[in-house]
């Protein structure tokens, strides 16, 4: 029979009964068609055709574009007067594209930035930059050519170097070599001189590079060096940057006094140490300054003395590791006072002639090291991660000397938003809160309580006027009639660049205000989005010191090390004291130890029946399940203890240390319908509709994990190996497991029509974590309530995009077979409902 | 393509102007296949781009008009996204049929596969697109929603939460219309097969 040829009406009533059956589970829907479109067997028996035929895998899958992609990239695309050709580089903000200029033939590197959330600011950016760059006129400065827009994309063109190679590339294959080439230094130093002398052009033309790094400096394949990217390779870094929180390398070669965001203006002698910093990689193939993070590299450069590359590599030429160590000099006025002053000794080197350049003597070198630098204060230091971006405003203005001071003082004030993006991503690093990042937080807060200082009082050191003083002068300077202007004789680029500066200034009265006010990361508070303040985890680091100093803590260790040691079930597990856990016994049925998780709440009291009396302030109870085995596909694998949480994380337990409660069933918008039977809500009730990535994060916070598949299905079963770990009969989750049961039908609708109407748990949407029945280990709704992310991908498959992260247990909202132990349902990480929650887990350290 | 004139038939859709959709419809098939170029130019062959990936970078490129034309949501942007990327489909789908005369289906393969990876073989041939786009037409007018979650789907990639914000509907409906218009869909398609 073809449904090709059905009427209207027939269509129309099959897809109506086909969207109605559907709601109807797997077992009931044949019964459900006999009763239901009894008259009419046509459509019955269409419906039944639809619902058997296997699955068409092509509809279930995003439409197939990739020949209709292919067939596009084939034609010729413009940007402009540009043809595009091939993409060769891709940012974060930005691609970079090989391009032909058609009317001329020529062929071009095509900077495109896409227009983005940012885009003002970036636009601004590409716009100076792109300027900057085009004053500049040499054979070792990469030239740009032309800067435009093409239907909202910004674009600048530049000469093509061929091969897109870069000195980075070089430096990495050259770390793979055995041995460098018996000439390498002589050619170091020639392409140096040559890199120092296109330098000192940009220099001459009133450019400040600011950025000059390893993959800033491109190679001809004649191997000549080309200096590019005056601040388009900083956009796409830092957008990178904020988007992975690692930029270590980016800030690797900055100076001294662009770290430290001094008042210092960037001068040559900036990109002079730069290029000092490219040269020592060059010559040892290794960095000058390294650390894991932004802060231990800004760190380094501010403090730490390179090692002598003669020390890396014993044939760097003496001359070449002083010109280095000069180039290096942390006093600005210690460097070459010029690029060119620079190339001059590499020249000298090569012609054999003495160097300018002296050694530091080992009198100076100890001095160095016993007196703290004069350039840099330590909390300054260890805050700033330069503002190099927002200097670049300044390039054009600050040649006027007049304009230099005022230039100089709104770059540090600007800076500070900078600043501010760099507290918060601190605040970010600085989990989980230990003792040993007490010194951060106290730094921390320095920081932050320097930058709110001018807020309202002027600069200490200049005497310039507090933000929201500035903020009061440029606004009325933005209202004031043409004639005041006038009267005032504000040079017009200065009334220009105040208009163009009041946004920045509102904002950054505005994130200052929000730093120092309720709830933010500078009071004793917990934040949304960010979770405890600065304040509030160095708060809880002196309760965490007091806990474990305490005598009770010592003595109950003692005795549940003693005690876990002797219990047969532990088979002679040693543990050690467990840093933020105390031991509150075991529990009366399993007989298996818990303990109270000091940071997510309140310490749960055990009743005289040894019961745990659990409340929405509770803090977490992870239970200690000893070494065991799990079945997994005919094999036993073994499974080391661990701890694991005895309920599921509560809806109280997750807002007080997030500061939001996710969930969407919360019992201040608990529906009264979804209550009928009298059961309200509570915060005593699971956290839910929190994604895979969510539950990672917040819980490596707290120093807890998400369970593996292993763990979680070995805490699952406690010992049983039956579909259920209630048994091997349906009826056996009666009472024991919330799930979609007669109650939820009831009081539930429609959405609870494939209910197992033969159990009954009394509830419709989640219940209290500690209602109904534990599993042998006693672990309160493994199977039921809401699902539990575990840490587990799904294999790796062809798809593209994140893998899925595995979930397990079922909800409130499953039917028995969806419940049973081993089922797994694979979720898109970010993927959140209200059915979604966590039971966090913890190694033993 | 002049902006002013895309922003002002941009606005003029969403006045409800079916003229302006007619107009629009070729402009953004030629921006999205104008995007799908330019993001296939620079990968690999064996690089698999998504609708979702076309979609959210056509939707880059055309930011700008579409605040100008204060498009109300992104739903709205995406709803007339989905329909263009059927009209991509469908015309290159028509083109390869006429080039191919009569639509030889090993041909095909072989002249779209050289350069293109197995796993990327998987979806319909061109006569089945243009069949499936007469299907969903034909669905929209015996169920709209079910045309529109199941497209939303389909041709922009969306997951099941994006889809539920993008047409504002339950989670739990955006389900049931998914797989209602699914297997309808896959009855009408094996009846063509089995014809």
């Amino acid at each position: 029979m073809s449904g090709a040829n059905g009427s209207v009406e027939r269509e129309l009533r099959v897809l109506a009964i086909l969207d109605r059956v559907l709601e109807i589970a797997d077992g009931e829907r044949s019964h459900w068609l006999e009763e239901n479109v009894a008259e009419d067997e046509d459509v019955r028996n269409e419906v039944r055709r639809l619902l058997e035929l296997p699955d068409d895998k092509r509809l279930k899958s995003p439409a197939d574009i990739a020949a209709v992609a292919h067939e596009a990239g084939q034609g010729e695309h413009r940007i402009g007067p540009y043809a595009l050709v091939r993409k060769i580089g891709q940012g974060g903000m930005g691609q970079v594209w090989e391009a032909v200029e058609v009317k001329l033939g020529r062929r071009v590197a095509l900077k495109l930035l896409s227009p983005g959330r940012d885009g003002a600011r970036a636009n601004d950016y590409f716009e100076r930059e792109g300027r900057a760059a085009s004053r500049v006129q040499h054979p070792g400065v990469v030239s740009v050519l032309a800067v435009g827009e093409e239907a909202g994309v910004r674009y600048i063109a530049q000469e093509l170097v061929d091969g897109q190679r870069n000195l980075a590339h070089e430096l990495d294959e050259l770390r793979r070599e055995d041995r460098l080439p018996n000439d390498y230094y002589e050619r170091v130093a020639k392409r140096f001189i040559a890199l120092a002398e296109a330098a000192h052009a940009v220099h001459e033309a009133g450019v400040i590079h600011r950025d000059l790094k390893p993959e800033n400096i491109l190679l001809t394949r004649g191997g000549d060096a080309k200096i590019t990217d005056f601040g388009i390779a900083k956009i796409v870094d830092e957008a990178s940057l904020s988007r992975v929180g690692d930029g270590a390398g980016t800030y690797a070669y900055m100076s001294p006094e662009q770290v430290a965001l001094k008042q210092i203006p960037i001068r040559p002698w900036s990109d002079v140490f730069s290029l000092g910093a490219v040269l020592y990689e060059a010559l040892t193939l290794s960095r000058p300054f390294i650390g894991d993070t932004p802060q231990q590299v800004a760190h380094s450069i501010l403090f730490d003395e390179p090692v002598d590359p003669r020390a890396v590599r014993s044939r760097v030429p003496v001359e070449l590791a002083v010109i280095c160590a000069k180039a290096l000099e942390k006093r600005p006025e210690d460097r070459y006072p010029s690029m060119a002053d620079l190339a001059d000794d590499l020249r000298r080197f090569l012609a054999r002639e003495p160097i300018v350049a002296r050694p530091p003597g080992r009198v100076r070198r100890l001095q160095r090291w016993s007196q703290r630098h004069p350039v840099v204060s330590t909390s300054v230091a260890i805050a700033a991660v330069a503002l190099v971006a927002i200097a670049a405003l300044w390039t054009s203005f600050v040649r006027a000397t007049t304009e230099a001071r005022a230039g100089a003082t709104m770059v540090k004030r600007l800076s500070a938003l900078r600043e501010l993006d760099d507290l918060e991503r601190r605040a970010n690093d600085l989990w989980p809160v230990t003792a040993a990042r007490e010194r951060d937080y106290r730094l921390w807060i320095d920081d932050a309580r320097r930058l709110c200082a001018w807020l309202d009082a002027p600069d200490p050191v200049t005497g310039a006027p507090s933000h929201r003083a500035r903020l009061a002068q440029v606004r009325s300077a933005e209202a004031g009639s043409p004639a005041v202007v006038h009267a005032s004789a504000v040079p017009d680029d200065v009334r220009l660049r105040d208009a163009r500066l009041t946004p920045w200034i509102e904002e950054l009265v505005l994130e200052l205000e929000e730093l120092g006010a309720t709830p933010g990361l500078l009071v004793d508070c917990t934040v949304p989005g960010h979770g405890w303040s600065i304040p509030k985890r160095q708060r809880f680091v002196r309760e965490l010191r007091a806990l474990h100093d305490s005598e009770t803590y010592r003595s109950r260790w003692e005795e549940a090390a003693r005690r876990i040691h002797e219990h047969s079930a532990y088979l002679g597990l040693s543990l050690e004291p467990q840093a933020g856990l105390l031991p509150i016994g075991p529990d009366p049925t399993s007989g298996l130890w818990e303990f109270w998780h000091f940071a997510s709440g309140e310490k749960p009291v055990r009743g005289g029946d040894g019961k745990l009396h659990m409340t929405p302030e509770s803090g977490i109870v992870l239970v200690l399940l000893p070494r065991g085995t799990l079945a997994v596909g005919g094999r036993r694998i073994a499974v080391e203890p661990f701890f694991i949480s005895k309920y599921e994380m509560t809806q109280g337990q997750w807002s007080r240390f997030a500061g939001e409660n996710p969930s969407l069933y919360r019992p201040d918008n608990w529906d009264p319908d979804w209550i009928a039977g009298g059961r309200a809500g509570s915060h005593l009730h699971p956290v839910e509709n929190v994604s895979w990535v969510d539950c990672e994060r917040t819980l490596t916070r707290l120093e807890l994990a998400l369970p593996t598949e292993l763990q979680w299905e070995y805490a699952a079963r406690a010992g049983t190996t039956t579909p259920w770990w209630t048994g091997a009969d349906r009826a056996s989750l009666n009472g024991v497991v919330n799930l979609t049961d007669a109650y939820a039908f009831a009081h539930g609708g429609d959405s609870w029509s494939w209910a197992d109407l033969e159990l009954d748990d009394g509830l419709t949407l989640h219940g209290p974590v500690d209602s109904l029945v534990p599993n042998g280990f006693g672990l309160f709704h493994v199977l039921g309530n809401v699902w539990e992310w575990c840490a587990d991908a799904e294999e790796p498959s062809s798809a593209v995009g994140e893998l899925k992260r595995a979930s397990r247990g079922g909800s409130y909202h499953s039917s028995p077979n969806t419940l049973k132990v081993g089922n797994e349902d694979y979720r898109v990480p970010t993927d959140d409902d209200g059915f979604l929650g966590v039971r966090p887990a913890r190694t033993i350290d | 393509m002049p902006d002013d004139h895309v922003t002002s038939l941009l606005r003029e859709w969403k006045r409800g102007d079916l003229a302006a959709r007619e107009e629009l419809m070729p402009i953004l098939v030629e921006e999205l296949r104008h995007t799908a170029s330019a993001l296939m130019k620079g990968e690999r062959a064996d690089h698999t781009l998504q609708p979702t990936a076309l979609v959210n970078e056509a939707y880059l490129r055309l930011e700008g008009r579409i605040r100008e034309a204060d498009f109300p949501s992104r739903g709205h942007f995406l709803a007339l996204m989905s329909q263009a990327m059927r009209r991509l489909l469908v015309d290159h789908a028509r083109r390869k049929k006429s080039e191919k005369r009569g639509g030889d289906r090993a041909r095909v393969a072989l002249v779209t596969g050289d350069a293109l990876p197995k796993s990327q073989q998987v979806g319909f041939d061109p006569s089945e697109v243009i069949f499936l786009d007469e299907l969903i037409e034909r669905l929209s007018a015996l169920d709209g929603l079910a045309a529109d979650v199941f497209s939303h789907s389909h041709f922009l990639g969306l997951g099941r939460t994006e889809i539920s914000r993008a047409l504002d509907i339950p989670l739990r409906t955006v389900d049931r219309k998914l797989q209602t218009a699914r297997k309808w869909l896959g009855g009408k398609l094996s009846d063509r097969t089995a014809e």
